[in-house]
């Protein structure tokens, strides 16, 4: 059976996989580098020279330059804090938001997996009828019926993005309990709640922190058009998606003010997804 | 297999009665009713409470739920708390607009990423890959209304090739060629937010096919990569892709709300935007209550879609 080609295919395998190894590890290093410098300029804000409300009319939609590096928004204000102060808000969102989808679709994943029978065809069931609802109407609905505000939107975000948590997390319970281990303590009468607890949560945790890493980027997406939609953030509090909003108004005058705070949503929910992978990558190498 | 198709249509009228009963409760706990809309404060109690009467409001919950329904299945979903204008004539105009510019721009993304993501898959690792798969991750990452507004700033403001708002410019209304230049940039944005995801769909169910034992036997049998990837591989990818038409039919009517508010075009989004904004619960209610059935509609279809493509399935559903 073993030909040529396929001794040939499998030395190309081989190098193909270190190739692409390598170079997700270099993606993955400078998603984590962006990621720390984000963090850190959004944690230390305070204590940097910046003044995101401080106005000055006669200095308007100035450009990029060494005194303003992000340039001036409508109000003269400086951009580079605003974006900064911006961010803080987005990437709060974001965070905060993925602890109550992740902990939500944890919970779910581990009852429906671990409980199986109807519970599980219950719960599923109604994560596929959620989960099939577009969001940005499900989304706006339940934003209109509460006050518009950081709270409402880390909520709502939270309580329409568990799904595909509990998904993963339930086929991940699935396969769990039946290990050995797990139904030996089973066996000797150990409580439901401390077995999921103790045998089965600890053994997902690679796949939760995977499911949390995508959630953290579909949470600043989400944030972004709502707030973009004026749904979201409201002023003076801003944050990456407002500050769009706020620049589409002067498009054509200041498309600076577009530009910049796109580019870090881009790159943020990029390095997240990215980080997302590698993370992948290496719990299933790790598993095997 | 017919059994099949009546039996899964069977399962569709509890579903919208649970979606409909949801939206209902949901019109009800609003603050404002139908009746709010069309009073006046010059009209004396006995008015307002015969209107009431008649629009049976005066009912149990579950009679009205009742009366409710009758309404909406004859297409009567109420009337604009701001407008005043009946939803459904409304929704009659805007959901043709939406779909004009939705339809095309879904099956330019779904060829696109079939093709693409079919070419990065056979390429696994190699360059073509890199850059297909690289692209749709940065798509993936783009906001599209962030998208949208670079597409307005450059080819709007700078070239000024096309108008950045609307569907037809004043007195062009019958015009194709005025059509077309407000549609151009609105269906980049969304052939570009549609494309990533779905290549990246196309890709990873090329790479699964392609690690099949029926590949290892072709290839066994000396068949072309080519031959292979055209006459199996791509079958076996389109098999879920053709069930995804199904479960797209909601964004036929909802998948552009952001987009087409930003370039003004008439359709579903800036109706159901504008009514967020003004706390109008008909509007917003009614538009959850046509995406819910749609979304309860397109799974059917792509059940049914999934046995007529597959044989083993309606081999399997006919024993």
């Amino acid at each position: 059976m073993t030909s040529v080609p396929d001794v040939a295919a499998t030395l190309d395998a081989s190098t193909l996989v270190h190739r692409t190894r390598s170079f997700r590890s270099v993606s993955a290093i400078l998603a984590i580098v962006f990621l720390v410098l984000v963090a850190l300029v959004s944690l230390l804000a305070p204590l940097l020279p910046l003044d995101p409300s401080s106005t000055d009319l006669a200095a308007r939609w100035q450009p990029p330059s060494a005194e303003h590096w992000f340039g001036t928004d409508e109000l003269g204000r400086d951009y580079f804090a605003r974006v900064v102060y911006g961010g803080r808000i987005s990437l709060t969102v974001g965070i905060l938001a993925m602890a109550a989808a992740t902990a939500i679709g944890v919970v779910v994943g581990l009852v429906a997996g671990y409980a199986g029978g109807r519970l599980d065809d219950l719960l599923m069931r109604f994560v596929d009828f959620l989960s099939s609802i577009p969001w940005m109407v499900l989304v706006i609905v339940v934003s209109v019926f509460l006050k518009p505000g950081l709270w409402t939107i880390i909520f709502v975000i939270g309580a329409f993005s568990w799904m595909s948590t509990a998904r993963l997390v339930r086929a991940e319970t699935l396969s769990l309990r039946e290990r050995p281990y797990v139904g030996y303590a089973r066996y000797i009468g150990v409580r439901r709640v401390l077995v999921v607890g103790r045998h089965v949560l600890p053994d997902a945790a690679p796949t939760i922190i995977v499911a949390a890493t995508a959630s953290i980027s579909n949470a600043i997406l989400t944030e972004s058009a709502l707030s973009f939609l004026g749904l979201g953030i409201q002023p003076p509090m801003a944050s990456w998606g407002s500050l769009l909003e706020t620049a589409q108004g002067s498009l054509q005058a200041a498309p600076y003010l577009a530009l910049i705070p796109g580019i870090l949503i881009l790159l943020t929910v990029l390095s997240f997804n990215v980080l997302g992978d590698a993370l992948r990558q290496s719990v299933s190498e790790g598993g095997a | 297999m017919a059994v099949y198709i009546l039996r899964r249509l069977l399962q569709v009228v509890p579903m919208l009665l649970l979606v409909t009963f949801v939206v209902f409760l949901l019109v009800h706990a609003a603050p404002y009713d139908v009746v709010d809309s069309i009073t006046t404060p010059q009209m004396s109690d006995e008015t307002v409470a015969a209107i009431r009467e008649r629009y049976g409001l005066d009912q149990p919950l579950l009679v009205q739920y009742g009366l409710w329904l009758g309404h909406v299945l004859q297409g009567d979903l109420g009337y604009s708390l701001a407008s005043r204008h009946s939803i459904a004539e409304e929704l009659a105009v805007r959901i043709p607009n939406t779909i004009v510019l939705v339809a095309p721009a879904y099956v330019v993304a779904l060829v696109l990423a079939v093709v693409l993501g079919l070419l990065a898959g056979s390429r696994r690792g190699k360059l073509v890959d890199k850059v297909i798969d690289g692209l749709a991750g940065i798509g993936i990452a783009t906001p599209s209304f962030w998208f949208a507004l670079l597409v307005i700033y450059v080819f709007g403001y700078v070239l000024r090739w096309f108008p950045i708002i609307g569907m037809h410019a004043v007195g062009k209304q019958g015009d194709p060629l005025d059509f077309l230049a407000h549609f151009v940039m609105p269906f980049l944005v969304l052939v570009v937010a549609f494309f990533p995801e779905l290549a990246r769909y196309v890709r990873s169910a090329t790479i699964s096919q392609l690690s099949q034992d029926y590949v290892l036997v072709q290839r066994g049998f000396g068949a072309s990569g080519g031959h292979i990837l055209s006459r199996h591989v791509s079958r076996n990818v389109m098999l879920p892709i053709i069930t995804q038409l199904g479960l797209a039919l909601p964004i036929l009517v909802t998948g552009a709300i952001v987009t087409e508010s930003i370039f003004g075009w008439p359709g579903v989004g800036p109706y159901f935007l504008t009514a967020t904004r003004s706390l109008d619960y008909p509007v917003i209610l009614a538009v959850l209550l046509l995406s819910a059935v749609l979304v309860i509609i397109g799974n059917l279809i792509a059940d049914i879609l999934y046995v007529l493509v597959d044989p083993r399935i309606r081999i399997g559903a006919g024993s």
